[in-house]
């Protein structure tokens, strides 16, 4: 395991407890204020636990929610601050991210915009050559299409390096093939840890006559009735089903926002 | 060389999307036997997709028997899929987009024509 | 972090109030020396240049405090760049000591410039100059620096913390000035019968006196006479007492106290330091960052079961046909942590070192000393030498731990 996460409880935070395998992407999605950055400090040792454990297997670099970084130095030096700072350092990496976002070495960091901001802390973090890369909502200040290919690189790096990534986002839309690995957390807690792609063909929608009752079995992620018809999300496996009743998959964005209606 | 493209938003899992992909290709005559599918690499760094997400599409081919990796080499096609030569594809495309035609000119947006096709591949009409 | 790095680190980020304060120390020392020679020997005018001088000595341990100590850390928490400068592989410990180093050698030397010259008042071998004195301002200096660190990790804002340290470093400053310094040694007395006055040798710092009874011991002086308008002689009516006493202390002794409060600033500044490098290793709120690192590898085969324990219970849910519950994931949750606590016989390496690996590193590598050998060089030719022993000494804890686990 590269990420262990044991029990942790830190402020809002509650028994949080999840394992990443290296080399995976992990999405952690959740509403703002739901314990995502205080879960991420914790895991980059930025916070203690007030109980539970936290550990990360080798090397963690964290780009923390307003990417702070320091405003008097040039692009430049922030390179040469990553370089005298760590014993391992790969200047190339930097480099190359700072050159393919094309973001000028000899600005300040305060006359940057801030997606450029983003990209020299992204560029200090990938330099530090990290086993474990942690961003927080790493894609908040970039364009569209900046996010893609941002999205892009780091799985480049995620391939060529067996980095583990975990990122968190609340926009949901982003992570379908980007992340295998979802974490969902509502209030501090961990309302679902799956691979992304079992929860979606785990989860169907079911539609059809009104009903009291599921029209198959499985635990039921929500239930919507209306006047002649209902519709139960329900994570059973695929499991078809007979008339009048239709079934088809959901996507991502249908399972996050059925399971926080649920714990709401 | 097929580009894949991941629909984030859709609720088919992404390496099904994948895998579905190169079906159609295979299907439609633009993956032959023994051509080779882009690397893991390319395709993550294309289609900004996870390397997991490929791989496992793969898998997936590969045990379907469409596909075969070769140590070293990357994955290769195996077996082609769809009965009908390319030549044998072209009257019934033409024939097809004739009939759509005649569809639209009834009155049939695409939604309806998708149903219709549905129900009369699955044998439904009555 | 070696010495060139944290110079570097210091000038890049410093370099402003560096040079500003450097600015004022040595335009100081410029006035107070040209005013001396402008002089030659104390008159009742003063030269204006001298007078601003002699500000400067009384208020270079705040300006340093206030300027270089007090932003050290508050700037970082108010900005949020901790997390750079904290995220790297120099631990924040490192991180903290290699900029006081720099920045308190750097302070001692400008405190000992401020102090150089006699200042306006003509001579610095007189008690009433005892603080133009390089000794004595290079103490003040350290212990306005170490004052402000303390005072900016606590209040993690920049403003708040230059505030703090100007009232916090003036108090105790005042404190020593009025209550402490004149005590360093037991003073000398002279005493006097009625017919005379206690007469002090030349040149000592006279303190309170009062008059002394048959032994020669100090008495207390009578209730109704305290208020009487001539006290003495209510107390020769009285025959409360044989005659007066004053106490005082020898200019011989001026270097020696010099040297006292020098030393009782670095002992000062030690222990403030102590407590701040005390915090920020336990993380008030900010856990020194790669510093749980080194526990990487024993996680792995531990983990392993307990893996082995999600996958089973995963495949529950997928095979459909069991009733889970979707708050499940909690619920599976919740046993997780029993594989960490049962030691598996087969993967047991390092099960004991897994379940509270954070307090293992903190308290060994680097006990609390460290502030003060950074200091205790200082009155002696060559600062720089010393303080480095320490430093290669605590790196061997740190590189071996990262072999551990590499």
């Amino acid at each position: 395991m590269s990420v262990v996460a044991a029990d942790v409880s830190k402020w809002a935070v509650r028994n949080v407890s999840f394992e990443l395998p290296p080399g995976s992407v992990t999405a952690m999605v959740g509403a703002n204020g739901s314990g995502k950055s205080t879960l991420l400090n914790v895991l980059a040792g930025h916070l203690p636990p007030s109980s539970g454990h936290a550990s990360i297997a080798g090397r963690v670099a964290y780009v923390p929610q307003h990417k702070p970084m320091y405003r008097s130095f040039k692009v430049a030096d922030v390179l040469q601050f990553g370089r005298r700072m760590n014993e391992v350092w790969d200047e190339r990496r930097a480099d190359e991210w700072l050159t393919r976002f094309k973001v000028p070495r000899r600005l300040q960091v305060e006359d940057l915009s801030g997606g450029q901001r983003t990209h020299v802390t992204l560029a200090l973090a990938l330099g530090s050559r990290p086993d474990v890369l942690l961003l927080d909502e790493p894609l908040a200040e970039l364009d569209p299409l900046a996010r893609h290919k941002v999205m892009r690189e780091l799985l480049t790096e995620v391939n060529d390096n067996g980095m583990t990534l975990v990122f968190s986002t609340h926009v949901v839309a982003e992570i379908g093939g980007v992340a295998d690995r979802l974490l969902l957390l509502s209030n501090g807690r961990l309302l679902v840890d799956g691979d992304t792609d079992e929860l979606l063909e785990q989860h169907v929608l079911y539609t059809g006559p009104h009903a009291s009752k599921s029209p198959v079995e499985g635990p039921v992620v929500l239930a919507k009735h209306g006047r002649s018809q209902s519709s139960y999300l329900v994570r059973s496996g695929g499991v078809r089903v007979d008339e009048p009743w239709t079934a088809r998959y959901v996507t991502l964005e249908e399972l996050v926002v059925a399971h926080l209606e649920r714990a709401a | 060389m097929v580009e894949f493209h991941v629909d984030r938003g859709s609720g088919y899992p992404p390496y099904l999307q994948i895998g579905q992909q190169v079906r159609e290709a295979l299907r439609l005559g633009w993956l032959q036997p023994g051509d080779r599918l882009p690397t893991v690499r390319d395709v993550v760094a294309t289609s900004g997709v996870n390397a997991n997400t490929v791989l496992k599409a793969y898998r997936e081919l590969e045990l379907a028997g469409l596909v075969e990796a070769r140590q070293g080499s990357g994955t290769f096609v195996k077996a082609s899929l769809g009965s009908a030569a390319p030549e044998d594809l072209d009257p019934l495309r033409e024939g097809l987009a004739k009939w759509v035609a005649e569809a639209r000119s009834a009155g049939l947006e695409d939604e309806d024509i998708y149903a219709l096709v549905r129900e009369v591949l699955s044998g439904g009409a009555q | 972090m070696n010495l060139e790095t944290t110079i570097w680190l210091t000038w890049r980020q410093h370099r402003w109030s560096v040079l500003g304060v450097a600015a004022i120390a040595l335009a100081a020392a410029f006035a107070l020396i040209t005013a001396e020679v402008d002089q030659g020997f104390v008159r009742d005018s003063m030269p204006i240049t001298g007078f601003y001088g002699l500000i400067v000595q009384l208020g270079f341990g705040a300006l340093i405090g206030m300027f270089w100590g007090a932003p050290l850390l508050a700037r970082e928490l108010e900005d949020r760049t901790y997390f750079v400068a904290w995220g790297q592989d120099v631990t924040p410990v490192e991180w903290l000591r290699g900029k006081v180093l720099v920045l308190g050698v750097l302070a001692a030397l400008l405190g000992a410039v401020v102090g150089a010259g006699d200042g306006y008042v003509g001579s610095s071998s007189s008690w009433s100059s005892f603080e133009a004195d390089p000794l004595v301002q290079a103490g003040y200096a350290v212990l306005g620096l170490a004052v402000g660190v303390l005072v900016g990790l606590l209040t993690r804002h920049v403003v708040t913390a230059i505030a703090g340290t100007l009232v916090f470093f003036t108090l105790v400053r005042v404190l020593l000035a009025m209550s402490v310094r004149d005590y360093y040694f037991p003073p000398e007395r002279v005493i006097a019968r009625w017919e005379n006055t206690p007469v002090v040798p030349e040149r000592s710092l006279e303190l309170p006196g009062g008059f002394v009874g048959q032994d020669l011991e100090p008495v207390p002086s009578r209730g109704d006479c305290v208020s009487a308008i001539n006290e003495s002689s209510c107390m020769r009516r009285a025959n409360a007492a044989i005659g007066t006493y004053v106490d005082y202390q020898p200019i011989e002794r001026l270097t020696a106290f010099r040297i006292i409060e020098f030393v009782l600033c670095l002992l000062l500044a030690a222990v403030v330091l102590w407590v701040a490098f005390r915090l920020l290793r336990n993380g008030g709120a900010w856990k020194p960052s790669r510093s749980h690192r080194r526990i990487g590898v024993p996680v792995a085969p531990v983990s392993g079961v307990a893996a082995g324990a999600v996958t089973d219970s995963a495949a529950e849910p997928a095979a459909g046909a069991v009733a889970v519950l979707v708050a499940e994931p909690e619920a599976e949750l919740g046993p997780e942590p029993e594989p960490d606590a049962e030691p598996e016989p087969g993967l047991d390496p390092e099960p004991d070192a897994e379940p509270e690996p954070e307090p293992e590193p903190d308290p060994d590598p680097e006990p609390e000393p460290e502030p003060e050998p950074e200091f205790e060089p200082e009155p002696h030719p060559q600062p720089e030498p010393e303080p480095e022993a320490p430093d290669t000494a605590h790196k061997a804890p740190d590189t071996a731990a990262d072999k551990a686990d590499g």
